[in-house]
């Protein structure tokens, strides 16, 4: 079942989506289609936190993209059957970077968008696809922009500690169960495992607390500090684990006590 | 020294563990199979959209947790096939101009209430959505490009099928990968007094390794056991001396190698034996990490 904070989201995005394409539809720009991708790309990652930030990289990654694109179509002008070869190096390079780093990413989708749009298959004249890319720059930032504005001036930051709140439970309640496993089965497999489990956990956590300056700006929320001290609580279950020469029982087991009574806390103050 | 092979100076510190390396390769193929399709058997005149939903659900058949080939094949045709019908109920509302802005805001809430069970899981929705609105701005409803696209989308993901069928399994690369990082950080940390097994690098490996051990043979949970056993017992040993963390640091160097060179990691060299003979708890620690891959080897 969502939660309350990923329906309000749903919500926003959806409100997000519906003011882009209205854009699109009423200002009858041909290539305004960019504004709505834009939008819909950097809403993607539903949280908040992280739309900010791609937001950011989307707007950096497609100008420097943009760039290298006019001196790749550039070059195309003159060595037009390089294409080809050309485009299965931009195929390799996007998988490289696909789960690696949004910005860098961008950069080669942008190269990869613009020279399939351009070229594949379709007759080649020389200005069409100078003006392909200005419409996609223009259609990038108005998309990021509308974004932007949105997030600052109307949906604000209600639904974003929300969401750093129900993230925190969620870190606190995966710790609860990596405790229990360990205290199961304590040997010092389990106890790696669990480490590495719940460093894995609070990964999602640590990128919110990251990012929350760009979201909240100096708004040093309950919600923030709420998250910082489950993300410490984390690390001394890991510190516990795999730092001291044996795992002393009783301290893992002071722990479970501890999360268990602050997860029943933080259900109480969140649902 | 090649560019896929286990260990690169130049991509490890980008890619520590392989994955994108991995995911470039799978990516690459699909490409080359997509263009030749393009080139000689098919040609759309926009055959762009085609190619990235296939490449997408390519990466996506590796990127989501699925243990077998006939897994990830129900990945990529679930994921092309979502994509592929949301651009063409778009399609079939292109004519309308209100009725489509009412269509993109019921298909974009309806997709992210019922089908986003949490923020991690919103990608596949928001994919649908802006493919979908790609779709939208073909022109006007046409049931005959709508029935084209199907079958456009059916050649291509033909192509991603092949890829994932045939693509040869290099699991074990990420989990040498993950290995040597380990072992990289502990030639720097041996005798370190200092040192937590809790480094974000070493814990990062770790749990790389562990995801990938159901792919893998059992010998390589042997392994694991016998890194976890090494880092906890060797590199929080406070009784080496000088002579010995130097020892450390060379037999802990001819293993990255050998694990490099993909070969079995000798025993009995000048260094291992010289471990032994001024510190035979420290070799015995080390020997039964070797032993441990030499198994993976043989």
């Amino acid at each position: 079942m969502q939660s309350l904070a990923t329906r309000n989201r749903a919500s926003q995005i959806t409100m997000l989506i519906g003011v882009s394409f209205l854009f699109y539809q009423l200002t009858n720009w041909q290539h305004g289609i960019w504004v709505v991708i834009s939008t819909t790309a950097v809403a993607a990652p539903f949280s908040t936190f992280l739309s900010v930030q791609k937001a950011q990289f989307r707007f950096l990654g497609t100008l420097i993209g943009l760039v290298i694109t006019c001196a790749v179509e550039y070059y195309l002008k003159f060595n037009p059957s390089h294409f080809p070869v050309l485009g299965v190096i931009v195929g390799f390079l996007v998988g490289f970077m696909a789960t690696k780093s949004y910005r860098h990413f961008i950069i080669m989708i942008t190269l990869a968008t613009c020279l399939g749009f351009s070229y594949m298959n379709m007759p080649y004249t020389s200005l069409t696809p100078v003006m392909f890319l200005v419409d996609r720059a223009m259609g990038v930032f108005v998309g990021v922009l509308i974004f932007l504005l949105m997030q600052r001036f109307v949906f604000g930051n209600g639904n974003s500690n929300l969401e750093l709140n129900e993230e925190s439970a969620e870190t606190l309640g995966k710790l609860q169960k990596t405790l229990q496993e360990y205290v199961a089965n304590p040997t010092l497999s389990s106890a790696y495992k669990c480490a590495a489990d719940i460093a894995a956990n609070t990964s999602a956590l640590k990128s919110y607390i990251e990012t929350a300056h760009q979201t909240l700006g100096t708004d040093n929320s309950a919600a923030l500090q709420y998250a910082k001290k489950v993300a410490l609580l984390n690390r001394r279950a890991v510190h516990l684990l795999i730092d001291e020469p044996t795992v002393v029982m009783h301290r893992i087991e002071q722990l479970l006590n501890v999360t268990t009574v602050k997860l029943a806390r933080s259900s109480a103050i969140t649902f | 020294m090649s560019v896929y092979s286990v260990s690169n100076k130049y991509l490890d510190a980008y890619d520590p563990f392989w994955v994108c390396r991995l995911l470039s390769l799978k990516v690459g193929t699909a490409i080359i199979l997509l263009f030749l399709l393009n080139g000689f058997v098919l040609k759309p005149q926009s055959p762009t959209m085609f190619m990235m939903i296939t490449l997408i659900g390519t990466l996506a058949s590796e990127v989501l947790p699925a243990p077998t080939r006939a897994k990830k094949v129900a990945t990529f045709v679930g994921i092309v096939f979502l994509i592929a019908s949301s651009m063409i109920i778009f399609q079939m509302f292109s004519y309308f101009r209100w009725g489509l802005f009412a269509l993109v805001m019921a298909f974009s809430y309806l997709s992210l209430r019922f089908m986003v069970a949490n923020p991690k899981a919103a990608a596949i929705p928001s994919l649908m959505i802006m493919f979908g609105i790609v779709s939208s701005s073909g022109g006007a409803t046409d049931f005959t490009a709508a029935a084209n696209s199907y079958l456009y989308f059916f050649a291509f993901g033909l192509a991603g099928v092949i890829t994932i069928l045939f693509f040869p399994d290099l699991t074990t690369n990420i989990f040498k990968s993950a290995f040597i990082r380990i072992l990289e950080s502990d030639v720097v940390n041996v005798g370190n007094k200092d040192y937590k097994n809790s480094n974000p690098g070493v814990l990062a490996a770790l749990s790389v390794i562990h995801g990938r051990l159901s792919l893998l043979p059992d010998c390589y949970r042997i392994l694991y056991e016998a890194i976890i056993q090494f880092q906890n017992d060797f590199m929080r040993s406070a009784g080496l001396n000088t002579e010995a963390q130097v020892l450390g640091r060379s037999v802990l160097s001819e293993l990255i190698v050998a694990v490099q060179a993909n070969v079995e990691c000798p025993l009995n060299s000048v260094n291992a034996q010289r471990l032994k003979a001024i510190n035979s708890a420290a070799y015995t620690m080390f020997a039964n990490l070797v032993v441990g891959y030499n198994q993976c080897k043989a």
